[in-house]
């Protein structure tokens, strides 16, 4: 459908997990493009997220595909 | 989720940023009372469930009014998606944005969210924004709660779209509106409230601007959040650095028989920065209770201003230095085609007593457990004069839990809304019920050194066939918890009796629901009554350390008996004298704590 994508086919940030319906921040992260909401969250996945829980910190909904 | 820094120098004449600060919030108060003096519904007009705000150019809020903290919260994400969606370079002055979108960081589909930005020399210099409950949204039950296990069976979702352009209704959006929802009358006159609300306060905005200028107004925005930010900075920096968890239950969800969810909290603080973590919660329940991303980063940043001194003016620059996590597909963040309906009406202040239980690890100023619900009973029906549909939403105040330095709040709404409740009169003179009792219930408390506040008593009955009752109610089996030795709160209670009967009756016994709180159309008819016992909060510190004379004062206003007395708190009172007895308490507490006595 050309004029609207529901939530379900849409990103969320791979730090604080909201539905990130436009825009976003796409970066490499544990081999995967990863969307994010702001610089802010990237740097808490990076120096909170990762460290504490590894690959287990990459959610799914995060990947951009 | 952190929201992103600006400035970092504060350039206004501070008694200018001062006079302004003001006048905005102002405006917002100003925007709340056209909302009550204009709006159809007892929901805005009586309880007050709405919250007006005011954004800057840059989609960051700068002033709110103290009206429901889970609604402020929320706004600060769903109205920049709301404006990103459609674009700030597709608005044009007169027009209006509406969604009321879960997934799209509001709290649960009745928060209808409307966004109106304010043009100055051809720019978009500040927004308006007015985030309210609407009673009834279609679905499958009247006024919004129940046991719904899907978004479909919630009711009519708007993804953010334009609702005015220029001035004009969008006719066809109203339409699609108001032919999905049982009031449409209400509705409309509701809407067109929230709206009247956001041209007011841009009338406001533009005299402000006319006086100090575009230059002075933008540095204003800037420079307040700068101020909030640099005090809530200071605030977390006084805390000290760790990981603190805390785990809480909400008792089920409405639709798996005595299954309780797991929020799982931890505060992780790093010098002037507080990442609050919900990884390890439960995956999202089958049920409403699931909260959205707006309603979990609400209630976190409700815990956390809790914490700190309300002297920070609460805007954007508060939640800069607070980072949420919450997975999706969670209890914390519920994703499609998952229902939350209840989510922001009971979980949320769950989850704000669960951080406050981390919080407690290391401040004073934690409190313990409060009544957990916000006693949400939907009643609709055919109304008997008129034949129209109609849908009331009931909310009730509970009992708070103790806090440091003072008993908890009795009979007062959650932590998460700042709701009044709708006068008898109101609700008699609209809907077909009457109130027969209704009363603090007395006994029944969460002890402690400062006890939990006293929760209520209702009873209703009903004066014509055809009255549909749903719920979305908690704390039936998982009492409000106390801290630092004071003792759990007491259980809700929500039965039923047929006219002519003398035994109240729950709905799962009565109707075969999964729970006792969660449930869609039980069916009551003319003479029928309805029993409502709201939660009392939890105790703060040991019983037997509490002032006697506290104690006394509790017996005298008959909230405990004189045995009661003597079996929590180790009081003796002289009942003949209307005093206490201070040798023989001191005696009983000495016995108790297991000392020498006398």
């Amino acid at each position: 459908m050309p004029v609207y994508r529901e939530v379900n086919e849409l990103p969320h940030c791979g730090s604080c997990g909201k539905l990130v319906s436009v825009g976003g921040i796409r970066v490499e992260r544990l081999g995967h493009p990863l969307l994010f909401c702001s610089e802010r969250c990237i740097e808490v996945f990076d120096s909170y997220k990762v460290p504490k829980y590894g690959e287990a910190a990459l959610w799914e909904e995060s990947i951009v595909r | 989720m952190a929201v992103a820094a600006t400035s970092t120098e504060i350039r206004t004449d501070p008694f200018l940023l001062e006079i302004i600060r003001n006048f905005l919030i102002t405006t917002c108060k100003e925007m709340g009372i056209a909302m009550m003096r204009t709006s159809y519904s007892p929901m805005f007009n009586e309880a007050l469930d709405f919250s007006c705000v005011v954004f800057d150019g840059k989609g960051e809020m700068v002033a709110q009014a103290p009206y429901v903290p889970a609604q402020i919260g929320s706004t600060v994400h769903v109205v920049p998606t709301a404006i990103a969606e459609v674009g700030a370079e597709n608005l044009e002055p007169g027009d209006v944005i509406f969604t009321n979108d879960p997934y799209r960081s509001n709290c649960h589909l009745p928060e209808f969210v409307v966004v109106k930005p304010y043009f100055k020399d051809g720019r978009i210099l500040a927004y308006t924004a007015n985030i309210a409950h609407m009673t009834d949204v279609g679905g499958m039950v009247p006024a919004a709660f129940g046991d719904h296990q899907n978004i479909f069976q919630e009711g009519i979702r708007f993804p953010p779209v334009k609702i005015y352009e220029r001035d004009e209704e969008i006719e066809s959006v109203f339409k699609i509106l108001i032919s999905n929802v049982r009031t449409p009358k209400h509705s409309y006159g509701d809407m067109k409230a929230m709206i009247g609300s956001l041209y007011l306060a841009e009338r406001r905005i533009d005299e402000l601007v006319t006086r100090h200028g575009v230059e002075t107004f933008e540095q204003c925005c800037d420079d307040v959040k700068l101020v909030s930010e640099r005090l809530m900075r200071a605030e977390i920096a006084a805390w000290p650095d760790g990981e603190y968890e805390a785990e809480g239950l909400l008792e089920d969800d409405g639709v798996v028989p005595d299954r309780p969810w797991k929020i799982k909290a931890t505060l992780v603080i790093r010098g002037d920065e507080l990442i609050v973590d919900f990884t390890g919660s439960d995956s999202q329940c089958f049920g409403p209770a699931n909260q959205t991303f707006g309603t979990t980063a609400s209630a976190a940043y409700n815990a956390v201003l809790h914490m700190v001194s309300s002297d920070i003016p609460y805007n954007h620059g508060c939640y800069r230095p607070i980072s949420v996590i919450a997975p999706p597909g969670s209890f914390m963040n519920v994703s499609y085609p998952g229902a939350c309906v209840g989510g922001n009406s009971d979980t949320h202040p769950t989850t704000v007593d669960v951080l406050l239980e981390a919080f407690s690890q290391f401040s004073g100023r934690s409190s313990a457990a409060d009544g957990g619900t916000c006693g949400c009973i939907g009643f609709g029906g055919q109304d008997p004069e008129t034949g129209e549909p109609y849908a009331h939403l009931h909310l009730e105040g509970v009992g708070w839990g103790g806090r440091a330095d003072a008993d908890g709040n009795d009979v007062q709404f959650v932590k998460n809304g700042n709701c009044a409740n709708t006068p008898v009169e109101v609700a008699e003179a609209r809907y077909p019920f009457l109130n027969i009792e209704y009363q603090l219930e007395p006994g029944q408390v969460g002890h402690g050194k400062h006890r939990g506040g006293f929760g209520s008593r209702r009873v209703f009955r009903f004066l014509a066939d055809g009255v549909h009752i749903s719920s979305h109610t908690n704390r039936h089996r998982v009492k409000a918890w106390g801290l630092f030795g004071g003792g759990e709160g007491t259980n809700t209670i929500l039965a039923f009796r047929r006219a002519g009967e003398t035994e109240w009756v729950r709905a799962r016994e009565a109707f075969g629901s999964a729970s006792y709180g969660k449930f869609s159309n039980i069916v009551m008819n003319e003479g029928d009554e309805m029993l409502f016992v709201t939660p009392s909060g939890g105790g703060y510190g040991e019983p037997l350390e509490r002032d006697p004379e506290l104690v006394l004062i509790d017996w005298r206003d008959e909230l405990l008996s004189a045995e009661q007395a003597r079996e929590h708190y180790g009081v003796v009172i002289d009942e003949a004298a209307g005093s206490v007895d201070a040798a023989a308490t001191e005696a009983l507490r000495s016995e108790r704590r297991g000392g020498a006595g006398l």
